[in-house]
């Protein structure tokens, strides 16, 4: 956190009181927004795995946060069409809550979508496959309807490469209310994803009513891939990467898992958008560009690992 | 009980308390589909199961998983926890979601992972245990349910011969104490062991009858086409019955 109030755009620096103006203004809501985006879509990315009972499952490869995109372009569309500048980085609560609605209502439009082609949660090679076709439409819809209103693209285009450089205060209150009511109630909810670890039957003769836990779970989920994807655009695989990292160093039921994933996922975005700001600076890279790239390389790895074993 | 046309069909039977049947046919005869609707897992489409005299779909799914437990075949279950902690998921009827565990459920958890031999590897995660590991963890959870039901599908599968004895006496003891236990099995020398046999065949149950008449051994050979061969043997004054293959 403190390299992340340290890193600016002209390099590093460590003169804090010369630059608490700066570092207070811009610095570390950044940072902290970073942060709480990326424990949103660990955390998400927790739920998903266990969920889905897929450890391949991502928030970005569900169809979810293009669904959530989706939703937030949509948002972009109708204020553009009814003569409203665009919104991007508004500091208005209730654009952030209609924002952030939209997004949340856009990931449940997309994962069920995914869910209903790819006919089920039982063929993880599949489902994937579900999440990229209903990924590829969502995105041309949003195309199209950029296409109709143009004065829309520059907020779409900010977003869609998924950026930290516009957080300020009011999105990272929003992002920490999320997890805040997110975190402990996917907490709570944990043994459900323990349960599923015996296969959808043998979780069902436990006594669980699985529809409505599901259907919990994945409004979780959404959630958090809804508020990360309004506040901070599309940020591929940190929902992927984080709860394999927390797996591979810890044996853990999903209680803990979904909380070290948080944590993690925090820590690799924050850490991303450190190396964003600094990689070439003064310049910046948008930060889901960093992390489609790390975050694709460690897909591909996962993938020559496990495709052997996977059922397709 | 009725079962769905397809699959099974047509069966009456009912499983006391202390019974230990073990359900036995050839492939594709219905066992699994028979113990899945016997679960509660499967709805019949005609006909009704019940438990303790009262319909298994009228049960609160809580209620109804104290009572009564079922292991699936091997295969589906897939994950990175620990066997103990899979062990413990056998507690959740009891402690409910939200509940924690408590002296009792540790007990429980304890007791079955000591009468599966799985103790040893209960920090192990599931994915990284050997197929016989894994069904002892799996059958550890049905297990530490302490259910007054147990509805068991292919255990001894992976098992070598000292586990797949173990669980045999485990079963018996089991059913001495009160539980109603039935279990689909392959092995018909350990079938044998049973107090009573369901055969099946075509989905239909063929014969209810104790391990020790006749006219089961007959209808056993029957139903394999011959390919089998039954033989009595005494040890320290019990008998006991062999089952090997006619080539």
């Amino acid at each position: 956190m403190l390299l992340g109030l340290a890193a600016g755009g002209e390099g590093w620096s460590l003169a804090w009181l010369k630059e608490a103006q700066l570092i207070q203004a811009i610095r570390a809501p950044r940072s902290l927004g970073a942060w709480t985006a990326g424990a949103l879509l660990g955390l998400s990315g927790a739920i998903a795995q266990g969920l889905f009972r897929n450890p391949l499952a991502d928030p970005y490869l569900l169809g979810s946060a293009a669904g959530a995109g989706l939703g937030v372009v949509l948002v972009f569309f109708s204020a553009s069409a009814i003569g409203a500048s665009s919104i991007i980085g508004d500091a208005n609560w209730l654009v952030q809550l209609g924002l952030t609605g939209a997004a949340f209502v856009g990931a449940l439009v997309g994962v069920s979508l995914t869910l209903l082609l790819a006919g089920g949660a039982g063929r993880p090679l599949i489902l994937l496959l579900g999440g990229v076709v209903v990924g590829v439409l969502m995105a041309a819809i949003s195309d199209l309807l950029m296409l109709l209103a143009p004065e829309a693209l520059r907020g779409k285009q900010s977003f869609l490469l998924g950026t930290t450089g516009l957080l300020g205060w009011r999105n990272v209150w929003m992002l920490a209310l999320t997890l805040f009511i997110a975190l402990p109630l996917a907490v709570r909810f944990a043994r459900v994803l323990d349960a599923l670890v015996l296969g959808e039957a043998s979780a069902g003769s436990l006594g669980l009513n699985l529809p409505l836990l599901r259907l919990v779970l994945v409004s979780l989920m959404a959630l958090c891939t809804g508020a990360a994807v309004a506040q901070a655009g599309l940020i591929a695989f940190v929902g992927l990467v984080a709860p394999h990292l927390i797996r591979r160093l810890v044996t853990v039921t999903h209680g803990p898992l979904l909380v070290l994933s948080a944590l993690a996922g925090g820590v690799l975005l924050l850490a991303a958008d450190i190396a964003a700001r600094s990689l070439i600076a003064p310049q910046e890279l948008p930060v889901g560009v960093l992390t489609a790239v790390v975050g694709g390389f460690y897909l591909m790895f996962l993938l020559r690992k496990r495709a052997n074993s996977l059922r397709v | 009980m009725r079962g769905t046309q397809a699959v099974v069909n047509n069966i009456s039977a009912s499983l006391h308390q202390g019974d230990w049947v073990a359900i036995v046919g050839p492939n594709g005869a219905g066992k699994s589909s028979l113990l899945s609707i016997m679960a509660g897992l499967v709805k019949p489409s005609a006909g009704s199961v019940q438990l303790a005299g009262r319909n298994l779909s009228k049960w609160p799914g809580r209620e109804r998983a104290q009572r009564l437990a079922w292991l699936a075949q091997q295969g589906e279950s897939e994950g990175d926890i620990s066997a103990r902690d899979v062990v413990a998921l056998g507690r959740l009827p009891h402690c409910g979601l939200l509940g924690t565990i408590g002296a009792a459920d540790e007990e429980a958890i304890n007791k079955a992972m000591a009468e599966t031999q799985c103790t040893h590897f209960a920090t192990r995660r599931l994915n990284e245990l050997s197929g016989g590991e894994r069904q002892r963890v799996l059958l550890a959870r049905a297990l530490a349910v302490e259910s007054d039901v147990l509805l068991l599908d292919e255990p001894t599968a992976h098992l070598d011969a000292p586990h797949q004895s173990a669980l045999i006496r485990s079963v018996a003891v089991r059913a001495n104490n009160g539980a109603a236990i039935a279990i689909v099995l392959h092995d018909l020398t350990l079938a044998l062991t049973a107090k009573r046999i369901w055969l099946m065949d075509k989905g239909k149950l063929l014969m209810d009858a104790t391990t020790n008449e006749p006219a089961l051994h007959a209808a056993l050979i029957d139903v394999f086409d011959g390919a089998i061969a039954i033989e009595q043997l005494e040890r320290n004054g019990a008998i006991q019955y062999v089952v090997r293959p006619v080539i």
